[in-house]
């Protein structure tokens, strides 16, 4: 939910240690025959809109009421047990990418850099970066939830 | 372009931090004026975040694959360690969120969990058919002071932390009660439960190695001879062994040998390809000290013979044993010729011979089989051996008990005991097995043995023996 949030991937490190601390330090204040994970999901929300507000402009991101609304969706949570699953899933549908969308998402989201430090240490263009990393994240999102149905049928 | 490709379009900008201002307001727009694009946004965000985990995972995991830490102290280096570490507690910590694991002990208020007793870090949980070792014995409910050994030699003891961390000894087993968040196991098995925040930490040492708890249900076992196994029922753990740290997940074991070189081996479940792809292994190369392309080493069978059970079916038959280093796997799941493997039901040797005597960073065997027929049959793809080394300039003989005869003993490989199977598909059909050293080195040796063993388990007399793809050995002159 953070990383949907927040983009800058440092900003979602400091967001989640706040929540987790906070989670920790209120667990006794939680109350039973609720849901947890949306009150856990509703701390880590706060804390990332409070990150937002220190930041000062934020006029290129989403709207604090816009993100209210994705938070009250029911697809903001994901479903329970489902990110081990996930994860293998992604694992394997990494392997089906080209090698130079491959490196592209290493770049990304293993090394952490923002497009346009990718864009300089391949000497692509920003553009041509936006589009590889916006293509492989659609085959692998594809790819994701084929596994995922395929799994889910064998069970 | 239609609304949905637009969508797609300012999602993916928002995902990169790219949006300008009056995309902000377009990609806002959208997504307050329809469910679907919400959908969509989820959808999208929740591939950015899988991305991201995976990215820090695969982080971790080269990490490891680095020079120890005494050689390692930039501060930039620091600084991805700590981010890392940071990251690893996080995601522990957000997967209990999303989960909601820790419900149950965050309810309990702090004055449930405090010890009743002054001096006093855990207690007796329920104890099954528990033999003590010592006069005294312990029912449950008992208090287990800081620093109490606890001695069991059948049966099961729990024992539970304040923090809601639960240790359950399996005898015979030896284990100290440090703190209410330290332990040590000296000797035998234990399941440990740290799911929880306040236990997230929680530590169990063995002789030669130390296995921290970042949210998770994990095995230990310590054996007599100092030789230390831990595997991840679920969650994470991070173990250390000598200077280097290794991130388990789900599913991950890893084994600490005793001694100087404190080796550790860890063995990977394969995804099933030719392209023999693995969490952190890396596929069998053709660029490592051994293989055949550089010219340096020489492989033989040094006892046994290979397998040519059928002489009317050459296809059957074992390949050389070069095959070991032509820098690939086989090239399906089934493929003798393209395999290594002894005669049916009987034991026997590999010696490689790497020309000089050379320090040896790493050392990775891989193996496949699942029979095209039936699928549960993977009975050749265990992996069974011990590894020995020698760095003199003629090998000692192998006649007879290796250690007696000057090798050097590296390494044991069982691979059904990682995986911990008890039924034929609980044995992955391509495996492959790492060996190194937290120290960074193995040792330095000329020549390498394995000893290698057929499978045992279900109890086949006749077509067990491992189908090895590739050896490739990492090392420097």
């Amino acid at each position: 939910m953070v990383l949907a949030i927040l983009p800058d991937f440092s900003a979602v490190d400091d967001v989640l240690q706040e929540t987790f601390l906070t989670v920790s330090r209120k667990a006794a204040d939680f109350l039973p025959d609720t849901n947890f994970a949306a009150w856990a999901g509703t701390v880590a929300r706060l804390h990332a809109l409070d990150w937002r507000r220190k930041q000062g402009r934020w006029a290129n991101g989403l709207s604090e009421a816009v993100i209210e609304r994705l938070c009250a969706h029911p697809a903001a949570l994901g479903e329970p047990g489902h990110a081990d699953r996930e994860l293998a899933a992604l694992g394997q549908c990494l392997a089906e990418l080209a090698p130079q969308a491959r490196r592209v998402i290493e770049l990304r989201y293993r090394e952490g850099h923002k497009p346009a430090e990718v864009a300089r240490r391949l000497g692509w263009t920003a553009e041509a970066i936006y589009v590889a990393l916006s293509r492989s994240r659609a085959a692998l999102r594809s790819c994701v939830d084929r596994r995922m149905s395929l799994e889910g049928a064998s069970r | 372009m239609s609304s949905e490709q637009r969508a797609i379009e300012l999602i993916d900008r928002h995902l990169d931090g790219v949006l300008t201002v009056d995309e902000a307001a377009e990609l806002n727009r959208y997504l307050a004026a329809s469910n679907g694009t919400r959908d969509l946004f989820w959808s999208m965000a929740r591939v950015h975040a899988r991305l991201r985990q995976w990215g820090e995972q695969q982080l971790g995991e080269r990490r490891d694959a680095e020079p120890p830490a005494g050689s390692i102290a930039g501060p930039q280096h620091r600084t991805r360690l700590w981010s890392l570490r940071r990251w690893t507690l996080l995601t522990a910590a957000a997967a209990l969120l999303l989960v909601g694991v820790g419900i149950h002990f965050w309810q309990r208020r702090a004055d449930e969990l405090a010890p009743v007793k002054p001096g006093v870090v855990a207690s007796f949980g329920p104890l099954e058919r528990v033999r003590w070792v010592g006069v005294k014995e312990p029912r449950e409910g008992d208090g287990i002071q800081a620093g109490q050994r606890v001695e069991i030699a059948s049966g099961r003891a729990r024992i539970d932390f304040p923090s809601g961390a639960t240790v359950t000894l399996v005898g015979p087993a030896v284990f100290d009660v440090g703190s209410e968040t330290s332990t040590y196991l000296e000797l035998g098995q234990l399941l440990a439960k740290a799911d929880t925040p306040r236990s997230l930490g929680f530590t169990v040492r063995t002789r030669t190695a130390r296995v921290i708890d970042l949210g998770t249900e994990f095995t230990a076992e310590a054996t007599a001879d100092g030789q230390s196994r831990v595997g991840v029922v679920a969650g994470a753990v991070e173990v250390t062994a000598g200077d280097a740290r290794h991130l388990l997940r789900t599913g991950d074991q890893l084994l600490v040998e005793p001694g100087a070189s404190q080796v550790v081996v860890r063995i990977e479940r394969g995804d099933e390809t030719p392209a023999f792809r693995f969490p952190t292994i890396e596929p069998p190369s053709d660029r490592d000290y051994a293989d055949a392309r550089q010219g340096r080493a020489k492989i033989t069978v040094a006892k046994g013979i290979l397998a040519k059970a059928n002489r009317d079916l050459p296809e059957s038959w074992s390949g050389p044993a070069e095959v070991l280093l032509d820098g690939h796997g086989q090239r399906n799941q089934d493929a003798p010729n393209d395999s290594v493997f002894f005669a049916s039901n009987t034991d026997g040797m590999v010696l490689l011979d790497l020309g000089s005597v050379v320090s040896i960073e790493k050392i990775n065997t891989y193996s496949w089989h699942q029979n095209r027929r039936n699928t549960d049959n993977r009975l050749r793809a265990q992996q069974s051996y011990v590894l020995y080394g020698f760095a003199g300039a003629t090998p000692p003989p192998v006649d007879g008990p290796p250690e007696a005869a000057g090798w050097v003993q590296i390494a044991r490989v069982n691979s059904d005991e990682f995986f911990g199977v008890a039924s034929r598909l609980d044995r992955p059909a391509q495996q492959g097995c790492s060996i190194s050293s937290a120290t960074g080195t193995l040792g330095r040796y000329r020549y390498l043995l394995w000893e290698v063993k057929p499978s045992r388990f279900p109890d086949f007399k006749i077509l067990n023996h491992t189908f090895y793809g590739e050896f490739d050995v990492y090392a420097k002159p």
